[in-house]
């Protein structure tokens, strides 16, 4: 067999999004077990983003458009790799499972009339794809594969961790020529901006994060959100989130565990008001250990943590970091700076784990 | 204005939902219930309509006869039409054929604002709008926290790591919601009662004028071929009784761990 798998690119904000390497590494993957060739599709304006793919899959097209700024319209995307689809004839399309990755997957489908699958945990080669997903909340894993010799495939972000090549990426230019009824009727009307909050910029990011204290639907408010940070600080970790608080707006987009967020692999992993469903666990399976408070004694996370904690996280935790303080009190000598005001506290009250250890002085 | 909500009923229980020993979803295992992320846009096409009353709101659906079961408290809430596609020749549609399916049955009728879920509880796909707008040629909007219909436009907010982005097209378009648009207002017990015999309107494939052959199974583009669930997992230790007592236990169970002292 011949052909491509095209892994497509997502741009987010003038970079690379962070969705987008670990598929390329997946696509080259296949391409390499299948003997097809894996090819990168960056659709916008941005060299910068073009050359951030082509160091994980080694040939790039840059598909200019004219100029967006730093914004894609999914539609407009899908126009133009269709277009480039039926000019090359790839075999496979790999896409981030993304909002914009799933909106640009379906709208390729209906132009290609090509089959699609979502939300690939796995794809191995047998003769053609085998995607495998994983549904119910008996987390059932489903293999299932193409009736024809192509498809599209939306891949869970970050399940397959991003291996750079070797040199430095090189992309070629692919001019596409959508007349004016293909072009999408979206357009950007407003782009804002909000300040990142003082102590975000100390606590440490979700990715790499040794603890991350992550907050669900449980948490109940924007306003009860302080007390996932304030156990975050405590413990000296990231803050994480299951999808119920970032579609609320409770938490930004950046702090979402599990299958349309992240995949981590923390040595502690806090829930608090999570129930565990697969499509969470997805992100944070890998942890080493996990505590998990939830109200629903039942709850997934009975099943799939260390510590299961059946109580209301509104006052399990206060107790908790009351518990912390004291201990670390009892050692010190010293009362726990972190804990003395809300989260949303000046800069200089870091939390006491990213502070010099005054017994070790 | 004319509002069509795309809808889907899944199986209730996450937790008994299965597959069939031929690979297909178990739909007797579970009753059917709307879609919880459809909820959502159900309860957008309602504000419109409470704004305006010239607003007609017309919800639209693709599955068994049985489906209506779990739909009908969209009727009890409010929803003015109901149309259901249904046709044996339907059973295992893909994405795309479900995706024709629904743009065919949104072609013969009246739309200026189509709105849907951003995905399902059992498929999860969250492609299927994106694939029937562009089979219509109409502008898709995604994942809106915020929905505004003003000027023959309807305006999305998006949210964003930094910020959120707002983005615009004129109508006729589609736009699917994320929970922030606002809880699904339960019907009252007396509005389920007064509803309960209200029924869908039925179409199957000829009045869409669709050839059999061009979707379920037999064009189906994909294929399940193998399902396995896995051997349950062991049990947490548990923590349970007073809220002091408990909070001590897990400092313990940190500080054996080295995360506290």
């Amino acid at each position: 067999m011949t052909g491509e798998v095209w892994v497509v690119g997502e741009t987010d904000r003038g970079s690379l999004a962070e969705s987008t390497p670990g598929v390329a590494t997946l696509g080259s993957a296949v391409a390499g077990q299948a003997g097809l060739i894996p090819v990168g599709i960056l659709v916008g304006d941005g060299i910068a983003e073009a050359e951030a793919l082509a160091a994980y899959v080694p040939h790039v097209l840059k598909v200019g458009l004219p100029p967006h700024g730093d914004w894609v319209d999914p539609a407009d995307a899908a126009a133009a790799i269709a277009h480039l689809a039926r000019q090359r004839g790839p075999a496979y399309l790999l896409v981030p499972g993304t909002p914009w990755g799933r909106s640009v997957a379906g709208s390729l489908a209906a132009r290609l009339g090509w089959g699609v699958i979502s939300n690939a945990q796995r794809i191995t080669w047998d003769d053609g794809p085998v995607i495998e997903t994983i549904v119910f909340r008996s987390e059932t894993r489903v293999q299932s594969r193409f009736a024809a010799e192509h498809g599209i495939v939306t891949v869970q972000p970050n399940v397959t961790p991003p291996v750079k090549l070797g040199g430095p990426g090189a992309f070629e230019q692919v001019e596409i020529r959508l007349v004016h009824e293909e072009r999408s009727q979206v357009r950007r009307v407003e782009r804002s901006t909000v300040a990142t909050q003082p102590l975000a910029a100390v606590r440490p990011a979700l990715e790499g994060s040794r603890v991350v204290v992550a907050g669900g639907a449980g948490v109940g408010s924007a306003d009860a959100w302080r007390v996932v940070e304030q156990l975050a600080d405590a413990l000296g970790g990231a803050v994480g989130a299951s999808r119920p608080p970032v579609d609320l707006g409770w938490a930004p987009p950046s702090c979402q565990v599990g299958q349309s967020g992240k995949t981590i692999r923390p040595d502690l992993y806090v829930a608090l008001g999570i129930s565990g469903e697969i499509l969470h666990r997805m992100g944070m399976r890998a942890a080493r250990t996990v505590v998990a408070v939830s109200l629903d004694p039942d709850a997934p996370f009975r099943a799939h943590a260390d510590l299961f904690v059946v109580a209301d996280l509104h006052e399990l935790v206060p107790a908790l970091l009351a518990e912390i303080d004291a201990r670390h009190h009892a050692r010190t000598g010293h009362a726990m700076p972190g804990n003395q005001t809300s989260a949303c506290a000046a800069n200089e009250d870091a939390p006491w784990t990213h502070r010099p250890d005054p017994a070790a002085t | 204005m004319h509002v069509v909500i795309l809808v889907k009923a899944v199986p209730n229980n996450a937790e008994t939902a299965r597959l069939t020993p031929d690979l297909r979803i178990d739909r007797s295992a579970a009753d059917p219930i709307l879609n919880p992320n459809d909820e959502h846009a159900v309860e957008v096409a309602l504000r419109l309509a409470d704004a305006d009353p010239s607003v007609q709101t017309t919800m639209l659906t693709m599955g068994p006869p049985e489906a209506w079961g779990g739909l009908s408290k969209a009727v009890a809430a409010g929803v003015g039409r109901s149309v259901l596609v249904s046709d044996a020749r339907l059973e295992d549609s893909c994405i795309l054929s479900t995706a024709r399916v629904l743009a065919a049955a949104l072609a013969r009728q009246p739309f200026d604002l189509v709105l849907g879920g951003q995905d399902t509880s059992d498929g999860g796909g969250g492609m299927v709008v994106a694939a029937v707008a562009t089979l219509l040629g109409q502008p898709f909007l995604a994942n809106a926290s915020e929905v505004l219909v003003t000027g023959g436009e309807v305006h999305v907010r998006q949210e964003r790591d930094d910020g959120f982005d707002r983005i615009a097209a004129p109508l006729p378009a589609l736009v699917t919601v994320t929970r922030a648009v606002g809880a699904f207002r339960y019907p009252s017990l007396r509005s389920i009662m007064a509803t309960r015999s209200r029924r869908p309107e039925i179409l199957a494939l000829d009045d869409l004028g669709i050839g059999p052959d061009t979707v379920g199974r037999a064009a189906a583009t994909t294929r399940v071929v193998k399902a396995t669930i896995p051997e349950p997992a062991q049990e947490a230790r548990v923590v349970t009784g007073d809220v002091p007592a408990a909070a001590r236990a897990v400092a313990d169970f940190l500080a054996e761990r080295g995360f506290v002292p």
